[in-house]
């Protein structure tokens, strides 16, 4: 067996009076396909992945992206599996993203697209402006967050964005007000905090669409014993009540039939 | 067996915040253990509210905790 397959996206369609083809077809929707077509193989890291290469072919437009027959071989049973559910909301976050902007590409200029392998009896799976390969929206849920880690980078000139290095989850990026970079003033990079931050999650999986978070604020930790902070908290809370109340009584009180 | 995080629950901050408690000292033991030994404390947003019904969270030694939030995902996993 042949160590190497290809994936072939094949476009039909037309450009005006004119049908589609690789003479008329601009490099910008070429780099477009290019970036959905590696999601659509490798999804998540793709630091790790195996040569791609590509070709353009007539006929209107065809794509053909090579690579390892193991990925081609898995993204066969994908488009099978995708082609018959009708719905990429099983798929991960990447592969269902590049399905979802390969569906935009098919409403907005009314192409057809062919998705299919070098595999004999290859699975095939067609987007055009009939199908709706959207994720459902209530399976991504809205979402609160607090990452701690390391700030490793803040700023940008239109986009502000932190990143934020977190143990579970690597780097992770935010969508950051410009007006808070601004007015923050002491040094942020390389000092560790938690940030609270607004997204969407996977309401079954639990994945983060990690393009989707939003800053709230900043939290300060320091997780070290500091005998002022807490003598302080200590008085605050015996003042204000635990001096008062008896802890069992109290709990078992508000939590009535359940004790956790 | 290492651990890696610990959650504290309502009735540890109870007696850990209030130094006349019976169970003080048992509370701060372990808070002071879980610093020393760099066992993250978590605390669920669950346990700030049920704080917060009778005390304030200005009165959560939040600067030494990591917050964890209860979503949609949450409530599936748990129940």
């Amino acid at each position: 067996m042949e160590k190497i397959g290809f994936i072939e996206i094949r476009i039909t369609g037309s450009k005006g009076n004119l049908d589609l083809s690789p003479d008329n077809y601009d490099i910008r929707e070429i780099i477009s396909i290019l970036e959905n077509a590696e999601n659509l193989l490798f999804s998540g890291d793709k630091r790790e992945r195996p040569t791609i290469s590509y070709k353009i072919e007539e006929g209107s437009v065809k794509h053909i992206l090579k690579t390892s027959i193991q990925y081609i071989i898995g993204f066969n049973a994908i488009i099978g599996q995708v082609n018959q559910v009708q719905t990429i909301d099983f798929l991960d976050l990447g592969t269902a993203k590049a399905f979802e902007n390969i569906q935009e590409i098919a409403t907005k200029k009314n192409y057809i697209f062919s998705i299919k392998t070098s595999l004999d009896n290859t699975n095939e799976v067609k987007v055009d402006k009939t199908t709706r390969f959207f994720r459902t929206e209530a399976i991504w849920a809205d979402a609160e967050f607090y990452f701690y880690g390391k700030l490793t980078n803040a700023g940008g000139k239109d986009k502000a964005n932190i990143h934020v290095f977190t143990e579970e989850l690597g780097t992770v990026r935010i969508q950051t007000p410009i007006s808070f970079l601004e007015q923050y003033d002491e040094n942020l990079l390389y000092k560790t905090f938690g940030i609270r931050a607004t997204g969407k999650q996977h309401s079954e999986t639990g994945e983060i669409d990690t393009s989707t978070l939003k800053f709230i604020e900043l939290v300060d930790y320091h997780p070290k014993y500091d005998e002022h902070y807490l003598k302080a908290l200590r008085d605050k809370a015996k003042k204000s009540w635990l001096g008062n109340i008896n802890p069992d009584n109290w709990l078992r009180e508000i939590r009535g039939g359940y004790d956790a | 067996m290492t651990h890696k995080s610990v959650l504290l629950d309502t009735s540890f901050f109870l007696r850990f915040l209030n130094e006349t408690d019976p169970l003080f000292k048992n509370a701060d033991g372990y808070f002071r253990y879980f610093l020393q030994k760099e066992i993250t404390m978590m605390i669920s947003t669950i346990s700030v509210a049920e704080y917060c019904v009778g005390g304030d969270m200005n009165e959560l030694p939040l600067k030494n905790l990591q917050i964890v939030p209860f979503n949609l995902v949450s409530f599936k996993k748990n129940w």
